[in-house]
Formats: C-alpha cells, structure tokens, sequence
C-alpha cells in the first residue's frame, strides 16, 4: 500500500521526481568532497602543533608560512617550476590541439588517443618512464654517448630539469582537452571568409584563429597553472628531494611531521589558488557553459 | 570565361604538388611533442622483459621472469587485487549515481547551472587537496583504513565523468521514444530499461571504462588513504621505486598500461574521446 | 456518448500561458482534428490529453472517466508521435508488441496480434525489420500498427503525415480514413494543415493562441467561419473593408467609398449595426469574371483590372485590382471552356452575396 503510494507520487511530480533523482550524487558531493574540504580550512584555524590541535581560532599557521623564509621558499620554488612548465605547455598543447582540431576522421582520433594515453596512466608509471630516459645510463645519456659527443652521461634527473620535463608532459594533455574544445569550435566559415578576402594561411591563423581561440589559451593557462601547483607525486620522484614544493611540504606535514593544521593552512592557500584559477576560467567559459 | 579561368587556377589533383615546407615543418613539430608524450609511457615495456636484476635500457637478453615474480608474489597480488576491487566498486557506485544526476539534468530546471557545477567540481580540484580534504575527515566516520574510503574518493572522479558521459549520450535520445514507451503503459523504470538505456548502451559502457581506468591508475589520493591492508598498485609501484629500481616495477608497470591501454582502445571504439573536451 | 471531453484546461510553460481555458466534448467514433498554426497550443493539448503534460487548470475525462492526474500509462490512450518515434534498437515486432508486452500478455499472443496489425497496416512479413530499414510511409504504418495494437479508449495523432514526402502523405490521408472507418476509434488528430484537415475531419477545433476559436464541421469550418481569424486562415479569402451604410431585415449594404458598395445577405452569426467598420471576406474561387463590356447591371459587380496572372497547374491566380482601390485574387480552375484574360486587361468582378462573410472588426 505504501509501496504503492511512494511509486504513484514518484511518477506523478516530475519534479519530485528530479529531486529525487538528484538527492543522492549531491548527498554524497556534500559528504565526501564539500564537507571534508571545509573541515580542513577550519582545521588550518586550530592552534597546535605535531600530533596535537585543539578547536579554536589563530592565524599562526599562515603567518608561519608567509614569515618563515623556508616555508615561504617552498611557494616561491613552485611558482619558479609554474613559470617554467607553462610557457612550454601553452605552446606544445597549442600545436598538438591545432594538429588535431584540423585532422579528420581516424588520424584524428589517433592523435587524440596518443594525448589521452599520458593523461590516464597513473603519474607513478610515468615517473618511472622518465627514469628510464634521464637516468645516468638511461636512454637518452646512452644515445649521448653512442653518438661521441659527450664522454660523460649528463646529469638529467634529480634535478629541476627533470621535474620541468615531466611536468610539461603530464599538463599538455589536459591543456590539450581544453584548447581542442574551443579550436574545434570555430565556425570553419571564418576561415574561409578570411581566404576568400585575400588572407594567406599564416595571416589567417594570426588574424582569426588565433583570436578565436582566446578562451581556450586562458582556459589552457589556468589549467596548467593549477596543475602545476598541485602536482605533488613529480617534484617528489625526479625532484634533487633538496628543494620542496608546497605539495611536498603539506605532505611532509601530514604524514611526517603530523602537524596537521600547518599542512591544511598550506593546503587551505592551493584550494584559495584554485579557486580563483577556476572563477578566472570560468569567466572566461561562461558564454560555452551556458550552452 | 570566368569559370574556365578559375578551374585552370586551381593545381589539379593529378598534378604533381609542391612540398609544403610550413606544413611540414609543423607536423613533425607535433609529431616530436606527441612521442614525448606517449614514449616515457611506452617505453616502460620494453624494460620488464631483460634477463638482468636492474632495469637498463637497452634491456639485456628477453625473459618473462620478472612477470613470473609478480603473479607469483603475494604482496603485488595482493596489491593487484586491491586495485581490482577497488575499480570495479567505484565503477559501479559512480555509475549508480552517474545515471539519476543525468536523467534528471536533462530538463531545465531553476539552479541546473549551480548544480552542475557542483557535481563537476571534484574533477577540477586538485587530487592533493581532495586526498588531504578526506585524511581527515575519513577516521570521523570509522572508514579510515577501508576500502570505501578509497573508493569515496575515486567515485569523486567517476561521478563527474561518468555524468559528462551519460549526458552526451542522453542528449543525442528523442525524448519521444520515452514518452511513446509511457502512453504504451510503462513507469518510469521500465522506460529507462526498456528504451533509453539500449539506447545510451555505448556511453554507459565508455563510462564504466573511464571510471575503472582512473580509479585503476589513481595515485594521490590513494597514498594519503591506503593503509598496507588496502595498498593498490600504483602505490606499490611506488613504494618500489623508491627504494630500489628492480625489473619487477617495470614488470607491474606493465601490467598497468597494457590494462589501461587496452581500455582506452576499447573507450575508442565505443564513443571515442571527444566527450573529454565537449 | 461523450469519448473525451476537456474541461477548461490550462497549461502554463513559465509566465506564457500555452494553453488556456480550452473546453471541447469529442463524440465516440469521432475523427477529430485540431488544427492551428504552430505555437497555437495545439500539440500542448493533445500532450495534456496523453498525460505527457501536466494540466495547471481544469479536468481531463475519457469516456467519463477523470484522467487529469493519471500518468499516461494508466489512461488507456495511444499517441502517434510526429516522427513516429519507433524504438530504433528494436524490431518492427518488439516495437508493435511493446504495450502488449507491458501488459504482461503472453508471448504468443502477442505474436499473434502483432501479425494480424501487420496486416491490417499492410505490412505482412516486416516483423523482423528494424524502424531504420523501413521507408517513411512504412515507418508510419507501423508507428500506427503500434497505437492500434492496443486498442485504446483514444488514439491520438501528433502531425504524422508532416515527415512524409507529398506523395505518400495523400496516400497516407486515405488510408488512415480508411482505418479509421474500419476500426471506428475516437481519434485526435493535430496537424498544421488544413487541406489535410478540411479533408480528413469529421469535426475540427481551430486553435489561435492557447485557446480554442471554434468547433464545427469541415464545411461549416471553410464557408461559414465564425471568427476573423478563421476567415482569414482558412481557405484562401479576399478580405475589403468597409463601412455597414443601411441595414434591413434581410440585406445588408458595405460602402467602400462614394459610388460602390455590396448588398450582402443578414447573419445571425455576424450581426451588424449601421456604422459599424467591416470586413467582407469572400473565397477566391468563389469570385466570377465577366468581360468589361457585358451588360450585368445589378449590384456587387466591380470594374476592374487585371495585374498579374500566376499559372498554378490547376488553376490560374489572378490579381485584379478594383476600381475601390483594393486588389483581390481569383483562383480560375484551367478549363477549356473559362474565358482567357492577359494582364492589363479591363473585366468586371461579381462578389456572390451568398459566399461573402461579413465580419464586424474588433474595437
């Protein structure tokens, strides 16, 4: 009877109906994601230390972080290795994204598969990738030497070279889907107007599609900004382990030092960063989004 | 006259073309930046077949010993299990609730915008904050140390992929079909099974794909949440290479990219990557 | 007895009030059309009727029973869609049997009446087909096969002649006539068209805006409308204006200007009142030509000039303008025996008082 009653009001109500159908992925968003977050920023606000917190109110954990030269070294060094990655990713994920916005049919999606391949493998598997090519007798110091230029292998890992090099690589693929969405968005009948008028291939491009494709660029830019923030597992595995980004140093807070509200006021600075990247891409994807 | 001149113009097609050097100077441009995107990945194979007990390059000699260790080691069989279960359960928790979001999403309603956002939010916000964000939280709930708590957070990645995927799929569905399934006397579940979900089988198989590889391959917010009891692969691929560069790791690398890559193919086949950046 | 009657119903998307205060009674057996232009409101009453949307306002009752809350499945109703939306992943059978399969009717049952609608649509032996392989007009059939199969209280047509090419669309118009006078089903049918409506209706209910303008007959629909719009979206009609100068028991005079002016019977649809502004409407087939020489005399004949001739196939469009100044057309069937004018040429114009519709204007 009841059974009955729930299934009548169920398909009665269409809104009902979407609640309904709405209630559980955004209980579970709440509980597992927007919860969670909000309870580590409130956790950077507790006084304490290593293994010990209480509830309450203070700023020392940032304060800590901005005035002690260390702390505050680790943000500068992430943002030196930000300066470096991105130039490279928004011109490599530029071209790759050009080739493939313009391929058709099965090379296209070849290319396509090509860029996705990094973007799935897990970081870890990567990372040993890289090893095997920079390592001192790796494949590019062995193709070095094979060819008697060098008579030693070059030092290319542990260093920040390596953390660049595979940074760029593992960014390009999400800069890529950024930028293919929006070159491939381009009405083709620009182009061809702008042909019809007189323009030359080259001033084509520089004319019109790369006006056009200015919402990817800085969609592409955000992205590899926050990616390069965040990424924690590259610095750490073919980084010198001199040098700590702010990923490594929140997670030597947490699992090492314990100090769990100086980690999440770290944290709690890379989730305000993010934000704002985001708010920023946001803005300008706000006309596809509301497509 | 003017159509003859322009048809003389033109260079035809059995014409012998000029080398288009711009052109070809960016194709191999790109071509260089695509194997420096996918070599570090493939060359990781190669690496697992040497007969030597550290991973050089060229590999010396070729054996399978290196797989034989790590089907044959309970440690990395037990990782290996782990990772099983754990993808598979997000799989199907992600698309359990992939699939109401998406059917409910497919009419406007006010605030479709604002809650979009925020089923796609965990798929911008970096893992790192993600994994600490549920560090915490995790033990407050008595799940630290299980597998939910693992597949919690992989879920935070399969819902909103799954969502973008079922979504396309659901857009390209003439509601009229649906509506002709309810004037011929079925509810709402049996419209679902009956008409749309044949319908979006493609996208509903890509998805349960997608999922399982990220959950497969997810690194971050599994180390801040694994315990020894629940470690995953990549997390023992980890834990490995940092103390030593033993074959075995490339061996279980191996492992990994063949299963994601014969996914991703398959991925292909169904509805292809496009829906990554629509 | 009443087959489906609407009481007052309403239906607002947002602040637009689609569908408002429609109240119609459609006989047992009836054919009936709802024909409007589109965004009238019409396909969002045949969707309230089906249960497909949600009234805001008034009842819904199928042979006297209260169906306004009931979801579609439990209203006993079947809806041909416009694109005759057959489920593509399944066979011609699957397709047709899909209700019955609902039902929990048993497999050989269903085969057995599946097999038999294919018949009655004309498509023996198509069971195994998918939708994809079939033409349009067989899609329809099926889609129609589909509806019939389930016998419902009412069937329901959302436009499902419009996908079809010309030729299959006539030929589809007499064969659903024809079905449905075999069968006898109440059946709805929203169309756009109205030849299609003037030709297939026993009844039709025009549309304009969310409500309903007016019921009647094919016949009554086309030469006696009620309403402005209906004169003026029926048919083709020549429309002048004009000003009631003198009423009596029986006639009726319009002045255009000083020197001409029609006698045009009294209604009791459309009364007038001396000084009232009118519209006179009259058929364009309804107008005959004289020449300009012929000694007619008597009242509604006008001078006038020929401006332009369209050749149609079946009949020759002229433009003539009046000496009142107004052009009016006149479709002239191409028979031999109708006397040829070229343009330019002088001719008088006879308006039949019996088919001229004297309309009152709105304030």
């Amino acid at each position: 009877m009841l059974k009955q009653k729930i299934a009548d009001l169920l398909e009665k109500s269409t809104a009902y109906n979407r609640y309904f159908l709405l209630a559980p992925p955004l209980l579970f968003i709440a509980a597992f994601f927007i919860i969670p977050i909000f309870w580590m920023i409130r956790i950077s606000f507790y006084p304490g230390g290593s293994f010990e917190y209480e509830p309450g109110f203070t700023l020392q954990h940032y304060l800590r972080f901005f005035l002690d030269p260390y702390y505050l070294g680790t943000a500068l060094y992430t943002l030196k290795i930000t300066m470096l990655v991105t130039p490279f990713v928004i011109v490599f994920s530029y071209a790759v994204s050009y080739l493939i916005a313009t391929s058709t049919g099965k090379k296209g999606a070849i290319y396509l598969m090509l860029i996705v391949t990094p973007l799935f493998t897990t970081e870890v598997v990567r990372a040993l990738g890289f090893k095997i090519f920079l390592a001192k007798h790796g494949i590019i110091n062995t193709i070095l030497l094979a060819t008697g230029l060098f008579d030693e292998p070059l030092q290319l890992i542990y260093n920040d070279f390596a953390i660049v090099v595979a940074l760029i690589h593992s960014i390009i693929p999400y800069a890529c889907l950024v930028l293919i969405g929006v070159l491939v968005g381009i009405d083709k009948s620009y182009l061809e107007a702008a042909k019809t008028m007189g323009a030359g291939r080259i001033k084509t491009f520089w004319h019109v599609t790369l006006p056009l494709s200015i919402p990817g660029l800085s969609g592409a830019l955000v992205v590899s900004i926050i990616w390069c923030l965040s990424i924690y597992s590259i610095p750490e595995f073919l980084g010198s382990g001199a040098k700590y980004t702010m990923t490594m140093l929140i997670e030597e807070q947490i699992l090492s030092v314990f100090n769990w509200p100086f980690a999440d006021a770290v944290a709690a600075i890379l989730v305000f960063l993010t934000v704002v990247g985001l708010a920023v891409s946001f803005k300008f994807s706000e006309k596809k989004e509301f497509k | 006259m003017q159509a003859s001149e322009n048809q003389s113009g033109k260079p035809s097609g059995s014409r012998q073309m000029p080398i288009d050097w711009p052109d070809v100077g960016f194709k191999v441009f790109c071509f260089v930046i695509l194997a420096y995107l996918v070599l570090p990945v493939i060359m990781v194979i190669p690496t697992a077949f040497t007969e030597s007990v550290r991973i050089t390059f060229p590999p010396q000699g070729f054996s399978l010993k290196w797989f034989q260790k790590f089907f044959t080691n309970p440690l990395w069989l037990n990782a290996f299990k782990n990772s099983l279960i754990i993808a598979v359960s997000t799989c199907v928790i992600s698309i359990g609730l992939a699939i109401p979001t998406s059917l409910a999403f497919r009419k406007r309603f006010p605030g479709k915008f604002t809650l979009r956002l925020i089923i796609l939010m965990p798929w911008f916000v970096p893992e790192i904050l993600i994994g600490i964000g549920l560090l915490m939280f995790v033990p407050k709930i008595g799940l630290y140390g299980n597998y939910l708590s693992v597949i919690i957070a992989h879920t935070l990645w399969g819902l909103p992929i799954s969502f973008l995927i079922i979504s396309t799929g659901l857009n390209s569905v003439d509601p009229a079909l649906e509506e002709a399934a309810q004037t011929m006397g079925s509810n709402s579940l049996r419209v679902f099974f009956e008409v749309t979900a044949p319908l979006i089988k493609n996208a509903l198989v890509s998805a349960v794909l997608f999922c399982f590889v990220l959950s497969f391959n997810e690194f971050v917010m599994s180390y801040f949440l694994c315990t020894p009891d629940i470690m995953t692969l990549p997390i023992n691929i980890w834990s490995m290479l940092r103390t030593g560069f033993s074959p075995i790791v490339a061996a279980s690398s191996t492992v990994v990219i063949l299963i994601t890559l014969g996914e991703l193919v398959l991925i292909s086949r169904f509805i292809g990557f496009q829906t990554l950046y629509k | 007895m009443t087959a489906l009657q609407l009481e007052k119903i309403d239906k607002y998307f947002g602040k637009t009030k689609a569908v408002d205060g429609v109240s119609l009674e459609v006989q047992e057996n009836e054919m009936f059309f709802l024909l409007g232009t589109s965004g009238c409101g019409k396909t969002t009453t045949l969707r309230m009727i089906a249960g497909l949307e949600q009234v805001d306002g008034g009842a819904i009752r199928i042979k006297g029973r209260d169906v306004t809350r009931l979801t579609p499945q439990k209203r006993q109703i079947a809806l041909v869609f416009q694109n005759w939306a057959l489920f593509p992943h399944k066979t011609i059978r699957d397709n047709i049997g899909f209700g019955l399969k609902m039902q929990k009717q048993p497999k050989t049952d269903i085969d057995a009446q599946v097999e038999n609608m294919l018949q009655v649509v004309g498509l023996p032996g198509f069971e195994d087909r998918l939708p994809g392989q079939l033409s349009g007009g067989q899609q329809q059939r099926v889609a129609l096969a589909r509806a019939l199969v389930l016998n419902p209280n009412l069937l329901l047509l959302d436009e499902p002649l419009s996908n079809l090419d010309l030729n299959t669309r006539l030929r589809m118009r007499s064969e659903l006539v024809e079905v449905h006078r075999r069968l006898g089903l109440t059946t709805i049918f929203v169309t756009h068209d109205q030849t299609e409506a003037l030709a297939m209706a026993d009844r039709i209910a025009l549309m304009e805006d969310g409500k309903l303008l007016e019921v009647g007959t094919p016949h009554e629909i086309y030469e006696s409308p009620h309403t402005e719009f209906t004169a003026r979206f029926i048919g083709e009609k020549n429309s002048l204006q004009g000003t009631v100068s003198a009423v009596s028991d029986t006639e009726q005079q319009v002045r255009f200007n000083e020197d001409s002016y029609l006698s045009v019977p009294v209604s009791s649809k459309h009364p007038v009142q001396e000084g009232d502004r009118v519209t006179v409407f009259i058929n364009a087939e309804k107008i005959r030509f004289f020449k300009a020489d012929a000694d007619t005399g008597g009242d509604n004949y006008f001078q006038g000039t020929v401006e332009n001739i369209m050749y149609l196939g079946t009949s020759n469009k002229y433009s003539v303008k009046l000496q009142t100044g107004e052009t009016i057309v006149h479709d002239q069937q191409t028979t031999q025996d109708a006397p040829k004018y070229e343009k330019g040429d002088r001719l008088q114009v006879h308006l039949d008082p019996a088919h001229c519709i004297c309309i009152k204007e709105k304030q």
